[in-house]
């Protein structure tokens, strides 16, 4: 009788424990094999699918005000924009000139040293459509995908300099790792005398930690770093950092660097997919 | 036929709380309240679990927690794994949970946060990904502050449905 109203006053979930061992063993596989290796590209791809939609959601306001901006500018806003550009261009036009045959000259260099010349055409330009994943790392999604021709290991810089690199393509999307996360190493070479280092992110996005510099390494406050193109994953000739500064400790058998990202890593929307192949 | 058109209504309510809770962790929020993100998943579970546990517990926080994992970056089984553990406590124990007087509920929701955010942290340290113990503190707090607002608010919008048929 006790039994029978028991049974009454406490029903149960239909078998809650079978469900629970079950899906702790599937949590438990995906864990391990998300952690060894990229069995499961494909369950992250589909649920990055279903995510999609709600994170143009949430991107919408931003569009929106983009496009106010763009369509209801005054009439003399525009035209000082305008002049701005006109006088910008020329500036440019003036650069490139002389670009031109400084290339020119490279290439003659080029073909005296017997070094193969190569210059990325191939670009397109994405948004970042998410930012705030996981305050801790540095992880971004763009708006371009496998369908737009994105890559694993792609590489990202802005109108200043480098930026990521791809982690992970999704069909829409892609998500990408910054210079500056701690888990992320960028060859580089001093621009002033061809001097190599790497620059790893220490989770801030005002500076990169150059380790293991010599102490009697050449190697200034304000030297600019450039990509390298050592390690094989980013083309070289990118500007990356700025050396800000240098901590000499004569016990130690190394000094500590640290130089500041060129390309502004938390303020930028905009961003150019390099395409190396 | 009545219990029915609750149940639809229910999965209608629970649908629109999942997609709500999913533009809450994806919507950028200022760098000073970065780390007091409170784990929006993980209070809509605990509360749809409590109200509603047929429709909603194991397979659903399963679901869930895979979509924060995508969408936080972080290892795929990470957040599933740990809101998996933290409903099948709040399933087993809704019955209990439902007469709790707010205060102790709140209480209880503090334990659970701890317990989940101890299992994240947990998996970090296990996987090698390094991270500030504060980013761990941040939602706790912030967590076990907006429950007892998120309990009276919602908690209206819920007939309480039993379990059995």
């Amino acid at each position: 009788m006790v039994v029978e109203s028991d049974k009454h006053r406490r029903p149960r979930i239909p078998a809650l424990n079978i469900k629970f061992i079950l899906l702790l063993c599937l949590s438990f596989f995906l864990l391990f094999s998300d952690q060894k290796n990229n069995y499961i590209s494909l369950i992250r791809n589909s649920v990055a699918i279903a995510i999609h939609p709600i994170q143009s959601l949430v991107d919408f306001p931003q569009r929106f005000d983009n496009w106010m901006n763009t369509n209801l500018a005054s009439r003399e806003e525009l035209i000082s924009e305008n002049k701005k550009l006109y006088a910008e261009q020329l500036q440019k036009e003036l650069a490139l000139q002389r670009l031109a045959s400084l290339e020119q000259e490279n290439i003659r260099l080029r073909e005296i040293l017997n070094a193969s010349l190569s210059i990325n055409n191939s670009f397109q330009i994405a948004r970042i459509i998410s930012t705030n994943t996981n305050p801790f790392r540095h992880l971004v999604v763009i708006n371009k995908g496998e369908q737009d021709g994105a890559y694993d290991g792609q590489v990202l810089v802005d109108s200043n300099g480098v930026i990521g690199q791809i982690l992970q393509t999704n069909f829409l999307s892609a998500k990408v790792i910054l210079i500056s996360d701690t888990d992320h190493a960028i060859p580089v070479e001093i621009n002033r005398n061809g001097f190599r280092a790497i620059a790893q992110g220490n989770g801030s996005f005002e500076s990169l930690n150059i380790p293991f510099i010599p102490n009697n390494a050449d190697i200034k406050i304000g030297d600019l770093l450039m990509t390298s193109g050592l390690g094989g994953k980013f083309p070289n000739g990118y500007p990356v950092a700025i050396v800000d500064s240098i901590l000499l400790n004569p016990t130690q058998q190394f000094a500590d660097v640290t130089a500041k990202p060129i390309a502004s890593l938390n303020q930028v929307r905009e961003v150019i997919l390099i395409d190396s192949n | 036929m009545p219990s029915e058109i609750k149940n639809n209504q229910n999965k209608i309510i629970a649908f629109s709380a999942t997609l709500i809770c999913m533009i809450l962790i994806l919507i950028p929020t200022p760098d000073l309240l970065k780390i007091y993100k409170p784990d929006w998943s993980l209070l809509l579970l605990i509360f749809l679990t409590i109200y509603i546990p047929k429709e909603f517990n194991l397979g659903m926080a399963f679901f869930v927690g895979l979509l924060v994992d995508v969408s936080k970056g972080s290892l795929l089984g990470q957040h599933a794994l740990a809101s998996l553990l933290i409903i099948f406590l709040v399933t087993k124990f809704h019955l209990q949970l439902r007469i709790f007087p707010l205060l102790q509920l709140t209480a209880t929701v503090f334990f659970l946060i701890i317990i989940y955010q101890f299992i994240l942290f947990w998996i970090n340290g296990v996987s090698g990904i390094s991270s500030s113990f504060s980013s761990y503190l941040g939602p706790i707090i912030s967590g076990t502050i907006l429950w007892p607002i998120i309990a009276k608010l919602f908690g209206r919008l819920f007939i309480f449905t039993t379990t059995k048929k």
